[in-house]
């Protein structure tokens, strides 16, 4: 055991256990053959000691035997000088000799000294009688002395020895008695000895065994203790803890595993030090950003209101709280239905208003913008716009509701729709009553006849009612292009065509001023893509513009022109503009004509009209002029990738929608 | 026998100039929607002219009522509007008007075209 410890050599467990089971194994083993040695031994000793009774007990009744068989014989011989009687005689020495000798060889394998000293007297007398007595006899029947009757002196003699004989032979057989249960006695201790050897030395093997096995537990336990202990003030957080060396390789290898582990976790805790404290640091920098955004979204005076997509209001902003007079954030968090229905009493057309909203929640990607009106706390006009809200990597986020107060954008609507009934009604229909009399007037065949100083004056009157009329009608259109309430339904139009008819109805003026007007239309026939109504319009503008600049003899020219995807118009005249011409052009609405004169037959806003209108269509206009140059108004007009016109008998109108009436 | 004719205009003057002009047929006159609407149904004339901005009903209402019944609904109507732009023509038009003319009109094209609708109506005299 303390080899090892001592030889500090690594080994691993099983190693270790494995040396240690088979030292257990080899001292069984030896174990169970000692006791399998000391067994047979013990039993072969017994046996021995059994074969020996029965040998000895033999050898010595065969010699008694044995002599009485001499004895008989002699005696026989003697008496009857029968010489079957001395066969007898002669027989019984060998067998006596024999079984003596026999005794004699088994005295020697024991501690049978007694016997030994009893058979030596046992054969003394047997000796002496055969020597002595019984070979005299024979000699003395031999010699012819026989037969007489032998002396009663040496029968006596002959009994006594053989008396001494069997006595002896008693002693003999006693002495074997005592011997055998000497040896019995020594083989019986021989055999307590063993056993109790046997169990002195199994009590030692077990104690050497247990403590074998109590020494590999406490060298194992140790440095499994010294493992846990080693985890467990990892898992406490004492992160410089390490495992030192052990003596089992298997386990020192675990020990280091578990050490490069505390490293890496060691590395890996200073590197998430490091990020936490980036972190922070940009957490701080985020939340800076969070606030400033926060401010710039409380900054705004529309309201907002973000759902997350999951349905719960997520943001609001001060607008928002101020609308709808809440105090702080306490409906964040909330469900929006739940919100929904805690701002119901506030809205008018609460009803359909949550069913528009309802429809959000079914179409993602829905935009819209609804007008709802809010009575309390305070009465508004909002324009609510949802907009789903898309992260950079196309994740729903949620929805953006931005509330709009247009109550004041409303009133001012309301207010420019006021102005705009007043003029058409209120101004128009004097106008009609003006114009409709001075004109029938004027015609003679029903009101009877005028004197030329009255036609005079009259004339004058109907030419300012038509001056007024046109006027009315440009403020009215000025006043809804800026608006943007003028919608321009696109056709494909035969432009040459429009220009024609453009040209004609102004043919009075342009006779009247005597101006030569001609056209330089391009030689294939070019579509625009415009409103029928509206495009005529511009033309008229245009040439009536130009016609009232040019000076009376002057001349005027169309021109027509395909460029790329655009159609140029340009109308251009040998009467040149002014400064302030050009200037007022370039200002929007109101041209003001530095001197407006009864020249300037037409529409004094009509350059300015026609621009919104050019402009609305997705095209340019564009005036110059210089001093002796003349002037020219050039215009492009979206041309139209359709190959057919639409209305070439413009202008088509209805019987009423004349607006530069003549 | 004279076509008969209502007119309406809630502006006098207008109401005269429009008597003057039409002054060869027979004329009823309103001077708001509602009475239009009651000589209409009463008379049941050739042919109505009505103002749009008129008080009590305006001249689209009085035109909605005319042709949702049966009795007035084939009578020819003319409107008389200062509303001038596309879209309210239009408006006018589709609510069932046979013509609409916009204020100030020219005497003569009023005549004439009150001359023509009649034509067209006597000429493709409605199914009752």
């Amino acid at each position: 055991m303390r080899l090892f410890t001592r030889e500090k050599r690594p080994t691993r467990v099983v190693d270790w256990l494995n040396a240690r089971l088979s030292l257990i194994f080899g001292l069984l083993l030896a174990m169970f053959l000692l006791s399998v040695g000391v067994s047979f031994y013990a039993f072969s000793i017994q046996r021995h000691v059994d074969d020996q009774k029965v040998l000895l007990r033999e050898d010595a009744d065969g010699m008694l035997q044995a002599m009485s068989d001499q004895e008989t014989g002699l005696r026989g011989y003697i008496s009857d000088n029968n010489p079957a009687f001395f066969v007898a005689f002669q027989e019984g020495r060998p067998a006596y000799l024999t079984f003596a000798d026999d005794l004699t060889r088994q005295l020697q394998s024991g501690p049978f000294r007694l016997t030994a000293i009893r058979l030596t007297a046992v054969e003394e007398v047997a000796d002496e009688w055969y020597s002595n007595f019984a070979l005299a006899q024979i000699a003395q029947m031999q010699a012819g002395h026989f037969a007489g009757p032998r002396s009663q002196a040496s029968i006596f003699q002959g009994n006594v020895l053989f008396d001494q004989f069997r006595a002896t032979v008693g002693k003999l057989q006693e002495a074997i008695g005592q011997d055998l249960e000497g040896y019995q006695n020594q083989v019986d201790t021989i055999n307590l000895s063993l056993v109790i050897g046997a169990i002195v030395l199994f009590l030692a093997a077990n104690a050497g065994l247990l403590w074998i096995l109590r020494n590999f537990t406490g060298t194992l336990q140790g440095q499994f203790v010294r493992l846990t202990q080693t985890t467990q003030r990892l898992g406490q957080g004492e992160r410089s803890a390490r495992v030192e060396p052990l003596t089992f390789s298997d386990l020192d290898q675990v020990g280091q595993s578990i050490n490069s582990m505390a490293d890496a976790i060691q590395r890996h805790e200073h590197a998430a030090e490091e990020s936490m404290r980036t972190l922070e640091q940009q957490y701080a920098l985020v939340e800076r950003a969070q606030s400033e955004s926060r401010a710039i979204f409380d900054a705004s005076s529309e309201a907002f209101l973000f759902i997350s997509a999951g349905g719960q209001v997520h943001a609001l902003n001060r607008p928002f709280r101020e609308f709808f007079a809440l105090t702080g954030e306490e409906v964040v968090g909330m469900s929006f239905a739940d919100l929904q229905r805690q701002w119901e009493p506030h809205f008018v057309n609460a009803a359909s208003f949550h069913a528009d909203l309802e429809q959000d929640s079914l179409h993602q990607e829905r935009y819209h913008t609804t007008t709802v009106i809010q009575q309390d706390p305070e009465y508004r006009e909002l324009a609510v716009s949802s907009i789903p809200v898309w992260s950079s990597t196309t994740a729903y986020l949620g929805r953006l509701y931005v509330l709009r107060d247009i109550t004041r954008e409303r009133e001012a609507e309301r207010l420019k729709a006021e102005f705009y009934s007043l003029v058409s009604h209120g101004l128009r229909n004097p106008l009609t009553s003006i114009k409709g009399y001075t004109d029938m007037l004027a015609e003679q065949e029903e009101t009877g006849p005028l004197n030329e100083l009255q036609q005079e004056f009259l004339g004058i009157v109907q030419s300012n009612a038509r001056r007024l009329v046109a006027l009315i009608n440009d403020l009215i259109d000025l006043s809804r292009l800026e608006a943007q309430i003028v919608v321009i339904h696109s056709v494909p139009l035969a432009l040459h065509a429009l220009i024609q008819d453009v040209t004609r109805s102004m043919r009075p003026q342009i006779e009247e001023r005597r101006l030569r007007l001609s056209l330089h239309l391009a030689s294939s026939p070019l579509l625009v893509l415009g409103d029928e109504n509206r495009v005529g319009q511009i033309l008229t503008n245009l040439l009536a513009f130009v016609t009232g600049h040019t000076p009376v003899g002057g001349r005027i020219v169309w021109e027509t022109e395909q460029v790329g995807s655009m159609v140029r118009i340009t109308c251009s005249s040998s009467g040149d503009l002014s400064a302030e011409d050009l200037a007022a052009f370039n200002r929007p609405f109101l041209h003001a004509s530095a001197q407006p004169s009864s020249e300037t037959v037409g529409s004094v806003l009509g350059p300015s009209i026609a621009r919104s209108l050019v402009e609305l269509h997705g095209g340019t206009l564009q005036m110059s002029s210089g001093p002796g140059e003349g002037s020219t108004l050039m215009c492009t007009l979206p041309s139209s990738p359709s190959q057919t016109a639409i209305g070439e008998d413009f202008p088509t109108g209805h019987a009423g929608d004349r607006r530069y009436p003549e | 026998m004279k076509p008969h004719l209502v007119i309406a205009d809630d502006e006098a003057d207008i109401c005269r100039l429009i008597k003057f002009l039409l002054r060869s047929y027979d004329l009823s006159e309103a001077q708001n929607g509602k009475r239009a609407l009651e000589l209409i149904r009463e008379v049941q004339p050739d042919l109505a002219l009505l103002d749009v901005m008129m008080p009590e009903m305006t001249g689209l209402e009085v035109l909605d009522a005319v042709r949702g019944n049966p009795l007035t609904a084939s009578i020819p109507i003319i409107l008389l509007s200062a509303k001038g732009q596309v879209t309210e023509i239009e408006q006018g038009l589709q609510s069932g008007a046979t013509r609409y003319l916009v204020k100030p009109f020219e005497p003569l094209a009023l005549r004439t075209c009150v001359a023509e609708v009649l034509q067209e109506s006597h000429r493709q005299p409605v199914k009752e």
